[in-house]
Formats: C-alpha cells, structure tokens, sequence
C-alpha cells in the first residue's frame, strides 16, 4: 500500500518532469544565435578600446618611451618594463576573443546565411587581419592556423613568418569578397563605425594593411621587396585622410576614448599622470614643430615646452600630454594615410619601389604635413613646416624620426617602427633601459600571458621568452 | 512559582477540556542529587510526540491512553520508562547518570529526524543554546567559531553586517565555494552570498544565513561530510547545519522571556602610523600627495606652510588620528519571546531586534524578525506545525573595500598625512557651497569624511521562510509525513557617489533589486518496528522537490544630470544608464530511501539512497543519477563488565557518495546581449556604443554530455567516555574524494573561449578531528564546576588531478599577478610575485637603484591552515559562570593590501627607518653572465624602498604567516538563585551577564591589521588575501536576560 502511494507520487511529479525541465533549463538572459553585424559590433569596439584603455595603452606609451610618467609627481614610478600578467592576459583575450573569436564567428554566420554576406565576410576578415598582427608584433609567434578550431583544444603557435603570411592570404581573401559584385548590398552598415559599409574604403585598407605587413617581413625576407613593388604599382591603397581606418569615441560617459575616462575618474578631469617625454619633444623643440601645442599642454607653472626623461620625475614646469589628445572624443587611428606615405618613403629610400630619393623626399614631406593636419595644424601651417623638411644624407633617420614623433600616441604602431628602425642597437632613436627595470637589455616583445595561454595550453612555448628578446622579423 | 503556575495550567486543562477526553499527568525530573533537569524530554514512547521539562524540572502532558508509555530522558542521563497508568499524577521521576553508559542524547540528523547519537555512523556535534545565547554573534555563522572541531569560520570584513565564510572539512570544490546548507526545521534556507550586480565595487553585503535570530535556536547540529547528509542530496555535499528551533510546550505555562544585550565595538588591531613626516615627495612638502613621504616634521619647526584649506600652518603631527576616527560602534539585541500550549497546541511567538552603529559615521544596521512556531494536534494520529519568520533589515554605510575606487575607506583613513587632524577634516570637509574640500590640491584625494557622509551604500532586505508540518500516523510504527518549506526574499540595494567626488566629479549609482525565491517539499514514510526484543528495524521513504528561482537586476547609473539634497538615483537623472538582468531558474526532484536495522541497541546498521532529477543536467543526456550511502555503529562497551575506566566506547564507519548538478542554462552555447565592454581600472564601458549594440559568443564553451559531479565520502571515528562522563573523547578521521566536478577551466584563449566546462579535477580533503571533554566536577552539586572542552582538527587538501595534462588551476584571480591556484599534487596556493635570488637563495638586486628585482607566477604558501584548535574553558560556582572561548589557528599564509598601502605610502611606523641615511639592501648583483657579486648599491630613497617592497604588484612583500591565537569569547555570568530574585512573583528567572568577542588578539604575525579578514567575499572559493578591507572589530557588553 505505502509502496503503491509513493510510488504513485513519483511517477506523478516525473512524468512530465522532463519537458518542464527542458522549459525550466531555457535560457532567458542570452540567445541561440544572433548576426554577423551584432558581432562586428562588439568585436570592433573591443579593439578599439582596448588599443586605448589601460591594459594596452598605459603599459605601452610607459614601457615603448613616447611618453613619461613623470614619476611619483605623475603616474607613479615603477619598473616599467614590468606589464601586469593581467594586462598582458587582458590583451590576449581581446585578440583572441573578444575580437578574434567573435569575428571568425561572423564570417562562420554570414556564410551561413541566405544570401551569404559577401561584404560582410570581406570586412570581417580584414579587421581579424589587423586584430592578428597586433598580437604577432607585440607577442612574436603566436596561434593562429590552429585558433578557434572547434576541435582543437590545443592550438599550436605558429612561426611570426607563416602568421604574417597567413594574414597576407587572408587580407588577399578578402579583397575578393571585398570585390564581389553583391559586396556594397550584403556589407556591414551601420554597425561599421570605421567606413559605414564603403567597400572601396575597405579594399584600400586591406590593400594598406598588406602594404605595412610586407615592409615588417621584408627586412628578414629581402624576396618581400617584389610584392611591395607589385603592390605600390597597382594603386588602390589609402590616397588621403579621408580613407584613414579610425574607430571614433563620443563624449558621453561609456562611449568615450578610455584615456580620457581614466582622467576623469583619477585625474579630476585634467592630465596628472602622462608628461612629454624628451625623447619626443627635444626634437620637436629644435625643429618648433607645428604640432607642439597639440601633443602638449605647458606644466602649471611654466610659460614654455620642456620634456621630461622617461621615470624623471616631473615637476610643475614640464610639459603634460595634452587635452586635445586625452579628450573624451579623441579618435583613434588604427591605420592613417600619413602612415603609409612614411612607408613608402622608406620604400622609395630604400630601393623597393621605383622612384628613388625623389619620391621618398615627396613622401615624406606629404607624410609631415598629413601628420600636422591629422593633430589640427592648419593646412597652411603644415604645408610650411613640411616644405621645409628636406631628407638628410641619412633619410631613413629622418623618416623613422618622423614616425616615431607621427605615432607617440599610438604605442602599439610606434613601438613596431621603433624596431624595425633598425638593427639591434641602432634604432631610431636611441632608448635606455629605464630607471627601475632590470639590466637585462630593452623591450623587443611583451612576454606572453601565462594564465590565458601558456598554462593551459600543452602545446603553447613552455621556455619562457623574455621581453628583451626580439622577434623573428626584429633585425 | 508554583502558585503562579498553576492558575495557568488550569485553564489550559479547561480549555483543552472541551476538546479532548485526555488526562493530565504532572510531574518532576530530577538528578540523583535532586536537582531539576530543565529542558528533560518527556516523549511517548514510539513517537517523537511529547514535551519537555521547564527550568524546575516540572512538566505536564496528556494521556489519552493508558496503555502509553513515556520515556523520559536527559542528555548524560540513562532514560527511563513510565507507565502512563490511567490518571493524573504527581510523578518524581529520578534519572540516573548515564556513566557513558548509556547515550541518551538525541541528535537532529537528516529532514529533521531525531535519533539517538549512539546510532550514528558518522560524526556530528552540536551547539547548543547556552552557546549561543551568550557573547551573541551578530551572525549566527560566527557564533561557530572555535566550537565546532572541522569548521572553519571567516569573517570577511568588520563592517556592519559583514558576511562570514564557513567551510566544514575544507574546499572540496575548485569552482564553487564549498559551504554547508542550513536547515531550518527540516526546510533548507539560503546562505546567499551574491555580489553586487553590475558593477566592481567590493562592498560586502553580507550572507544571508546572518539574517537567522540566534535566539530562536534550540540547537545547532554540525553533520560534518556528505555521508551525514545522503538525505538532503546535492545542497548537503559540504555539510549541513540542521538548526532546531525554540517551540512551546504542550501544555506548557504561558512563559515569557527576555533576552537583551548592550555591546560596545572598537577596532582590534590599529594600525601601528609613523608620528614624525609629513605629506610630500622625496622628503619636500606637498599638497599633491596623501602620504608620509614628506619631510621630518621637526625639520620644519617655525616654518609655515599652506594647508589642505591654503590655510598658513605650522606642520605638527596628530598621532590621535586613527583613534579619533574610529568611534565606538554600539549594538543592541532585544528579543522577547512568548511560550505555552495547551493539550492539543503549543505555540511560540519572539520578536527580536537588533540594532547596531558601526565604528565610523553613518554605518548601521538594523534587523527586525518576527518568528512564529505553532504545533497542533488535530487527532492522535493527525498533528501539525507551522512555522514562520519574517526578517526585516536595513543597512547603510556599507565599507566600499578593494581599489580603483574613490571611496575605498580604509586606504583613505590610512593615508591621511599625520599632519592634518581628521578632526579638522571633519570640520571642514564641505565648503559654504556645500562642495568637497578635498585632501589633496589635485583634487584627486577625498577627505575620507566625505566618502562617510556622502557616498553611501545600504540595502533593505524583506524576508520570509517557514514550514508547513503535517504528520498522519495511522499505525504506532507507521508515519506519513509532509513538509512543505518556503524562503523567499527581496533585497534592494543602492550604493551611490554623490557628485563632487574625486575619482567620480559628476556622481554615480548603483542600485540592484534581488529576488530569490526556494521551494521545498519533503513527502516521507517511515516505518519503524521492534521486531523483537534484540532487532528492531527501520524504513524509510519519501520523495523531494526543489524548486530554486533568483532574478537580479540591476542599474548603473553615471554622470548625473543633477545632485542637489538628497538626491535622485534614478535612471532619468544619469547621463549614461546600463542596466542588467539576470534570471535563473532550477529544479531538483528526487526520490530517497533508507533501511536501518539495529540489534540489542549495540549494533547499527543504515543504508540510504537517493536519485535526483535536475533541471539544469536535462539537456545532456545525465539528468538522472543516484547516490548510496552505508553506515554502522557498534557500542562495544556493551559487552564489557567493567565500565569503571571506559564507561562507554562507540566505534562509527561510513561511506557515502553524493552527486551534485550544474548551474542552470550552462549545458548549451549561446549568444549574450551586451550591455557593457571589459575595462582596465573600472572605467565606464558601455553598449550601446554610439548607437550600436552589439552580441558576443558566450566565453564558456559548454560541454554537451556534462555528467553530475561526484564526491566519496569515507568516514571512521570512536566515541570514548571514561570515569562515568568526566572525560569524553571523540575522534574522526575522514577522506573525502570529489571527482568529475562541474567547473569552468580556463582554456587557452587561442580557443575563442575564456573557460571551459567540463567534468574534470579530483580533490581530495582528509584529515582528522578530535573533541576533548573534560568535566571533573560534573557529580558535584551546586559547587565549583569546571567544563573543559577543546575541538581539534587538520585537514589536508590535495588536489589529485585537473583536466589531461594541466598542471595548475587558478581558483581565484587578485590582482597583478596574485592569484589563488590549485596546483597538482599540492592543496590551494597564494601565486605571485616573488624576490629574485640567485642560486643560493640571495636576493637579486638591480644594480642601478639598489633594489630588489622580481619574477612572476611564483609560489609563495599554502592559504590553509595546518590545524585548527577552539579551546573553550567554564567554570561555575554558585549561579556565577566564567567562560572563555580560545581559538587557534595554525599555518598559512595572507596577503595584506592594507600593510601593502600603509607601506608604500610612507604611512607605516616600520617607514621611518633608515630615512634620509643610506641603505643598502642585503643581496647580490646579477652579473648577466651566471655570477653574482655581492650588492653595493645603496637604495636612493626608502620611498623608493618601501614604493617597491610594498608595492601591490610585489606580493611576496605583502605576505604575512596567517597563524594566529584569538580570545573569541568570554562570558561571566551569575545567574540570581530565588532568594535574591526581585518580584518572585513574577520573574522565574534572571541572569545577568558580561559578554566579550574578539577582545585579544593574542598572537598574530600580521602587522597592522586583523589576520582573518578576506577580500574575495564569502561566496568565493578563495582565502588568505586581503585587499583594503574594513578593520575587523572587537565587542564587549553586557547581557540581561529575564524570565516571566
């Protein structure tokens, strides 16, 4: 009897338990799929913000010298060299996540949709593009052929070379989407906040970026220089400001560019912590360069420009990173026409490209003046400060100089020209190791993080490989 | 006494009179030496039916058969049997002691069913009222500390209302904190601990097992591992505490009691300030910095300087700072409660409230609950109970802890520059426009008066829990039961910066509304039988139902539009708005059973079992799964002659495996909605970013076949009792394995995937107990008695695998690089920086600035103690009662974020050393060619010594021992005998007592700071860190407790 009663009971309260739990266990806060353009959304303002928020940028203008901390007056002083584990894991699992994943999940959806979203492909693969280079020239070798395989739990780091020439193949993949005939109707709109769905301005890019790629490996792979040839002469790459990558930031509160946030939040508003390192004004100085009072706002007490050595400690007289460029809606420029204008300088100085002294000269001058306007010199101004600009008996000083002042405010791209401004010892210009950080040699890599990747990956380089190593394409 | 008494017993038999056709019989229990044995339980036999004797020893009940036998039993005495007969009577009943022969104790085990202790098979202990009545914790949690032998309480922070940790047999899980499930009257009630939504401000909004009236407790019974709890299923894997509530007595007198505490609080360790430099850099005088790093006071004699206000000062140093900070926090507990019954009901109805001032400005917490616990017998064999609570709590001033936020309290007391008066801070920390007067001219440093009267953070909680008990007994050995239980609360929390606020100019808020509601339903059969006079037998069936619902949302509100008076926090008046939603639904059903037979009460044998059906494992295939567990006993001094020596001796084994499910929605991938991006340094992120949405691929890659996580639990002990009870003896030791466990491994992130679910990772928790009671006096009536009893144990964690070949696991990030990891073949690990050294074990140091160099990823000790030990010591004579509660922890390491503040700021007395002399740190230079030459480089300031030895991102610096040896308790209480009672006519009883709590921190390895504090929250799986906390707080008071 007492048998049958619970036996009952039970068979009650389970017979229809198994759609009831199937009801109770659905998901109600997230979704089971979703667009390509929700993704694009997502994974590129996590690129975005990262190359200006804490992890990235703070680590990188400190530890790459475009600018100062000005000690215990400023940021505080500290060994520079040494980037938090969590920053490091932080950028990692924007580059492979956050952006990477998301983005490899929407060219996997706009294929998978009907029509397919040829555009959509095309722009997704080249922001992955620019995503992947990041990481290989902070990190070195990295996953790439192996990440984001559903069945690879494992991915093995691929050689910086075959990354490299991974992304080329990828970037020329994507010119092909970028090139179909359904490209303009099936493309990311409103939710590309770079180029708004223009499919020649991506093509540009990709054409661009394939550009800057070719002149990292071709140092270390001097057979590079043919395809730059190829490349320059069949046009189609960035030709003005307007075509300039830029992922822009607003002025309300969590849509603004992170290095203003931080102001606002520790700072009370103005720029307490960043000063103008000498290593960048001590030539703008010498040269009155036009975009002075653009990178820099005068210390509190002072009436003229005056720079400070990297971890120096500051005082009331020297000069801070300025507003203009720590505004809440300051851009921030991933890829500009000016950029490629200096590598074609190179380019020409060097022989890679027909033209010679002449064009790297008419590069270089279109490259200043580009710079100057892009900060806010007038056109005039700059076109005076530019035609006074002659290339030396040394131009690759003067141009890797120019994009070394061009990009203090883009650590990430600064610190990539810094190394390949020459060979180990010669770069432009000259670092110390900063006051605080071992004695072991100056930054060429950030070491990899050993939470997110090394650890629990098998068959990630268990040696460890320090900063002061430098990379496969690092003369 | 009696006089007053019996009018009301009278008309209870009146009243119940009219229903029943029962008799009344009276009578008394005494000791052999005659003394009254209050609290004695009067049950018929066979049943759980009965009462229980008052404090005189008196009790009453109804007879309606004649044929009933009552037993009547008291702890340490032998039980004895008396024919009910056939009318009212005066019975005396004289319990003999036990001697340890006999194990009269009853123990509250699985779903509320007594049994008696010598049947268990596994280890418990329990806690009795007098326990708790006394030296009354705010938190029922902490009032466990250093009495239970394997439990180990932590209190997270000293803020009022703070929660507290409690982990039984240590950390079983990787993932999920391994708590016990509190069981009130056979109804699992919350312990939640959840964060604050939204956002990353560590504000600790306590547990909720805090919001259970210590006073409504009968007793606390500890059951230590999963072979204890098989019953309760999955939620009692890590232990269960099974509270037993206070209810009337049938037939009782209408009985009133009062119960009121009056206690102070002051800070327990202080921070040791350096009384001598002032604010400033490198030795030179300057506003801009909140620190000690300025020049020597005495060097600046008659030289004026500006202050924080441009007043022109003179530099002297307030070494009252701190003590004139902190004022003495007061709380006052007052409970009141109404008792009785009558033939058929017993009822019990208290009200308690507690109301308490934390030890700075605006903190507060006030708690009201109202507890209900009727008991009705419709029939012989039909009876009911109905129990109810209704909590209401309010707090306000919440300490915000961690860093990244302006209003981290204690590193911006601690960094108040000894040269400015807090009370002068106080004074002036608004202007006539009412804006901040900040502390330092940068504006960056807020007076710490304005975080306290400004910015805020407090929650309202409304709870209600309870049981509906209906009991149907058709035969004497048959019951039928249903216990229908409900918790449910709503709490609302706010936490706001007013604007003007470094770190925050326009103002911000957070508010989170939280909903959780939990159904229980147990339907039992028991059946219970002597089937001879050597064997009786035992089944057990019944079926569960778990439903558990919580819904959290939340809005961040920042920049807002105005902020005059008190405020509007509200999303109109916020510039940008995120706001989260966050649902989550389970279901648990099971069916369970039990088979226990034991033979001429010497021989125990019980076997259970238990399948679940869970909601959160339905699309993976492994939804269903069962669980056995086996345990026996056998009371060997059964078969002894002589029980002079070994008076009774008790031998226990078990195993026991018990499975547990996933969180809900896990088992599949999906696409999250995004409301907000990560940042570095908590700043604002937020979608919709310019007007565009934007999905993510979930970061969890779930696993489809996910299987239910198992742990084995195997068990032996012995209970010894010598010399007739003076001496009690109870030793555990136990292994439990938990394999298969549910957690999210962090996964390359080259994957595409932050983490991984999966089934994987192995620990294993084993270590021993031992109780040591010594009572010498215990025959001695009246006199001088000492009761001594100590609770020992260890516990040794492993962790035995992870997932393939993966070495180590990070349970718990900090932050720069220090982690909480569980590293193969280890037990969980403090990780991070650690001092460079060659070879030989000598510090590198970098030859340039004369300090020491750092690696990362580094071990630096164990975050669990080797043994714990709660030595609790009572003494009485004559209604005077001393006890004192010592609780000793041994082994471990901590990290102290506040040392590590205090340190680096040149706030610390230990700064002072060496300023402005040379200083060469011991060490050697690495010659980057594998020699090492011996350091020669001075260090070129002691603020760049301490800026780097301290440094949050050095943690080795900042590790401390963990052990420490704390005075927890002290009671001294004289209990008024009749003779000297005021109103005898009314007061049956009156105690007055002295109460401290953590008044002496004997022996600590920490400096600065109170070693048991712990930043990652009580929900958390980490320990040993520290970061910013809220000092820790001792009480002292005083405690009245009346009986009408």
């Amino acid at each position: 009897m007492k048998k049958i009663f619970i036996i009952a009971i039970a068979a009650l309260s389970l017979g229809s338990c198994k759609k009831a739990f199937e009801e109770i266990n659905t998901n109600p806060n997230a979704a089971q799929t979703t667009t390509p353009e929700l993704l694009f959304s997502g994974a590129a303002v996590n690129l975005g913000t990262t190359r200006v928020g804490g992890d990235l940028y703070t680590s990188m203008i400190l530890s790459a010298q475009t600018m100062a901390s000005g000690g215990n007056y400023g940021w505080g002083a500290a060994d520079i060299y040494d980037i938090s584990p969590y920053s490091t894991g932080n950028i990692w699992r924007t580059y492979y996540v956050s952006t990477g994943f998301n983005l490899k999940t929407a060219i996997r959806l706009a294929e998978e949709a009907t029509p397919v979203k040829t555009g959509a492909i095309g722009q997704c693969k080249v922001l992955l593009a620019e995503n992947i280079y990041e990481a290989t020239m902070i990190f070195g070798d990295v996953p790439y052929s192996e990440a984001w395989q559903k069945e690879v739990n494992y991915p093995h780091f691929d050689k910086q070379e075959d990354v490299l020439n991974g992304l080329l193949t990828l970037l020329d993949d994507a010119l092909v989407n970028l090139d179909a005939a359904d490209a303009s109707t099936t493309a990311i709109k409103s939710y590309d906040l770079f180029y708004k769905g223009d499919m020649n301005k991506w093509k540009a890019l990709a054409k661009s970026l394939k550009f800057k790629i070719l002149m990292t490996m071709v140092d270390k792979v001097p057979s590079k220089a043919a395809d730059i040839a190829t490349l320059y002469q069949e046009g189609g790459m960035i030709e003005s400001a307007a075509g300039n990558f830029v992922f822009p930031f607003g002025t309300a509160s969590g849509n603004s560019n992170l290095k203003n946030a931080l102001l606002v939040k520790y700072g009370n508003g103005s720029n307490v912590f960043f000063f103008a390192n000498k290593l960048v004004i001590d030539p703008m100085i010498a040269d009155s360069d036009p975009r002075l009072s653009h990178y820099f706002d005068l210390g509190d007490a002072a009436t003229n420009f005056q720079g400070v050595a990297t971890e120096a400690e500051a005082t009331d007289m020297t000069s801070k990173i300025s507003m203009q460029l720590f505004a809440a809606d300051a851009p921030e420029y991933i890829m500009t026409y000016q950029e490629l204008l200096f590598l074609e300088a190179e380019a020409a100085a060097k022989g890679y490209i027909p033209g010679g002294t002449s064009l790297a000269q008419e590069k270089y001058q279109t490259g200043i003046s580009e710079a100057c306007k892009l900060y806010g010199v007038s056109a005039g101004a700059a076109n005076t400060f530019a035609s006074g600009k002659l290339l030396s008996a040394t131009p690759l000083k003067d141009i890797h100089l120019q994009q070394w002042i061009d990009l203090m405010d883009r650590p990430i791209e600064a610190f990539n020209t810094w190394r390949r401004s020459g060979t180990k010892g010669n770069e432009v210009p000259t670092l110390q190791i900063p006051p605080g950080a071992p004695n072991a040699g100056l930054m060429y890599r950030w070491q990899y993080p050993l939470d997110n990747e090394i650890l629990p990956n098998i068959n990630a380089p268990q040696d460890v490989i320090y900063y002061y190593q430098q990379q496969w394409f690092d003369l | 006494m009696k006089r007053f008494i019996l009018p009301i017993a009278l008309v209870s038999v009146c009243v119940s009179g009219a229903f029943a056709q029962e008799r009344l019989i009276k009578g008394r229990v005494l000791d052999e030496a005659g003394e009254a044995l209050a609290g004695a339980t009067i049950i018929f036999k066979g049943t759980q039916n009965g009462t229980a004797a008052d404090e005189s020893g008196n009790f009453q009940i109804n007879v309606d058969d004649s044929k009933s036998v009552l037993v009547i039993s008291f702890y340490g005495m032998q039980d004895q049997e008396v024919a009910a007969g056939d009318g009212t009577r005066d019975l005396r009943v004289v319990l003999k002691s036990s001697g340890g022969d006999q194990l009269a104790g009853v123990v509250v085990t699985a779903l509320g069913i007594k049994r008696s202790e010598r049947s268990l098979g596994y280890a418990t202990q329990q806690v009795n009222k007098d326990q708790l009545e006394n030296a009354r914790a705010n938190n029922v949690v902490d009032a466990l500390a250093g009495k239970v032998a394997g439990v180990r309480v932590n209190q997270q922070s000293g803020g009022v209302g703070g929660s507290s940790k409690i982990i039984i047999r240590g950390q079983s899980s990787l993932d999920a904190v391994s708590s016990p499930i509190f069981v009130i009257d056979g109804v699992p009630v919350s312990d939640a601990k959840q964060g604050m939504s939204n956002s990353g401000i560590g504000v600790d909004y306590g547990n909720r097992a805090s919001d259970i009236n210590p006073d409504d407790i009968e007793s606390m019974t500890v059951l230590k591992g999963p072979a204890a709890t098989a019953l309760y299923g999955q939620l009692a894997k890590d232990g269960a505490i099974i509270i037993t509530t206070k209810r009337g007595k049938l037939n009782g007198p209408l009985s009133v009691s009062v119960n009121s505490s009056l206690r102070m609080e002051k800070i327990t360790i202080k921070p040791h300030l350096q009384d001598q430099y002032a604010q400033g850099n490198y030795g030179i005088y300057n506003l801009r910095f909140a620190n000690g790093w300025g020049p020597k006071i005495s060097d600046m004699a008659g030289t004026t300087v500006k202050d924080y206000l441009g007043r022109d000062v003179t530099l002297q140093a307030n070494p009252n700072n701190i003590d004139n900070f902190f004022q003495t926090g007061r709380t006052s507990i007052n409970d009141i409660s109404i008792s009785g019954g009558n033939a058929q009901a017993d009822y019990r109805i208290g009200f308690n409230t507690l109301n308490s001032r934390g030890i700075v400005l605006n903190q507060e917490l006030n708690r009201y609950g109202l507890s209900a616990n009727v008991g009705y017998k419709f029939s012989d064999k039909f009876s009911s109970r109905f129990t109810f609570n209704y909590i209401n709590s309010n707090s306000n001033g919440r300490p915000v802890q961690s860093s990244n936020n302006p209003n981290v309290l204690s590193s911006s007391i601690y960094s108040v520059p000894i040269t400015v008066d807090v009370k002068d801070l106080e004074q002036n920390y608004m202007n006539e426009l009412g804006e901040q007067n900040n502390m330092t001219t940068d504006r960056t440093g807020n007076n710490p008066y304005w975080i306290l009267n400004k910015n805020l953070n407090g929650n309202k909680l409304n709870r209600f829990y309870g049981a509906t008990y209906l009991e149907y007994k058709p035969l004497d050995w048959l019951t039928f039961s249903n216990n229908f239980g409900y918790d449910m609360y709503m709490e609302n929390r706010l936490g706001y910066v007013r604007a003007g606020t470094a770190g925050d100019m326009l103002g911000s808020y957070i508010s989170t509304d939280l909903f959780q509601k939990r159904f229980n339903n147990d339907l039992m059969a028991i059946a219970q039988k002597d089937v001879n006079e050597d064997w009786n037998l035992k089944a057990l069936l019944g079926t569960n139902f778990l439903d558990r619902r919580t819904d959290v949302a939340g809005v961040a509100g920042s920049n807002l539009l105005q902020d005059v008076g008190t405020g509007v926090f509200r999303p109109g008046n916020a510039q940008t708005v995120i706001a989260s939603r966050s649902y989550a639904n389970s279901r648990l059903v099971s069916i369970y059973g039990e088979l226990a037979a034991s033979y001429k009460d010497m021989l125990f044998l019980s076997v259970t079992g238990r399948n679940d059906w869970s909601s959160t494992l339905v699309f993976t295939g492994n939804y269903s799964y069962f669980y056995p567990s086996v345990s026996g006993s056998f009371v060997f001094t059964e078969l002894m002659k002589d029980k002079k020596v070994l008076s009774f001796g008790k031998l226990r084994a078990t195993w026991a495996s018990a499975a547990s499910d996933a969180d809900p929605y896990t088992t599949l991938l999906s696409y999250d909605p995004l409301t907000a991006y990560f940042t570095q340094f908590s700043l604002p992120g937020n979608f919709p970013f310019l007007g565009n949405g934007a999905y993510q691929v979930s970061r969890i890659s779930p696993t489809e076949n996910l299987k239910p996580q198992i742990s084995t639990s195997r068990e032996v002990g012995a209970d010894l009792r010598f010399f007739g009870n003076k001496i009690g003896l109870d030793v555990t030791y136990y292994n439990t394995l938990t394999n298969n466990q549910i957690m999210n491994i962090t996964v390359p992130a080259s994957t595409g995937f932050f983490v991984k679910q999966i089934n994987a990772g192995s620990i294993t928790n084993r270590g021993w107990e031992a109780m040591l009671r010594v009572s010498p006096f215990a025959d001695r009536e009246g006199g001088f008695k000492w009761d001594f009893m100590a609770n020992f144990s260890r516990n040794r964690q492993v962790v035995n695998e992870l997932f393939g070949d993966l070495k180590e696991y990070s349970v718990q990030s900090g932050w720069s690089g220090l982690q909480i990891k569980a590293p193969v073949g280890e037990s969980f690990g403090l990780y991070g920086t650690k001092w460079k050294r060659d070879p030989d074990g000598n510090f590198i140091i970098n030859k340039n600035t004369g300090l020491r160099e750092l690696e990362q990823n580094q071990f630096l000790g164990s975050v669990i103690p080797d043994f714990m030990l709660g030595i609790n010591n009572s003494f009485s004579y004559k209604g005077f009662r001393l006890g004192f509660l010592v609780d000793i922890r041994q082994g471990g390491v901590f990290y102290s974020g506040t040392v590590a503040s205090l340190r680096s700021s040149g706030m610390a007395y230990e700064t002072m050393e060496n300023r402005g002399a040379t200083f060469i740190d011991k060490g050697v230079n690495d010659n980057g060619n594998g020699t090492y030459s011996p350091n020669e480089t001075p260090v070129q300031s002691m603020q760049d010594f301490w800026g780097r030895y301290a440094a949050t991102a050095n943690t080795e610096g900042n590790v401390f021992d963990a052990s420490f040896i704390k005075l927890r308790e002290v009671i001294f209480a004289y209990s008024f005998p009749e003779k000297f009672r005021p109103f005898k006519k009314a007061i049956k009883g009156l105690e007055l007592g002295l109460e401290g709590r953590n008044l002496w921190l004997i022996q600590s390895h920490v400096p600065h700071v109170d070693p048991e504090m712990s930043y990652f929250g009580a929900g958390s799986v980490g320990d040993g860190v520290e970061f910013n906390s809220f000092p820790a707080t001792a009480s002292y008071g005083l405690n009245l407790k009346v009986k009408f």
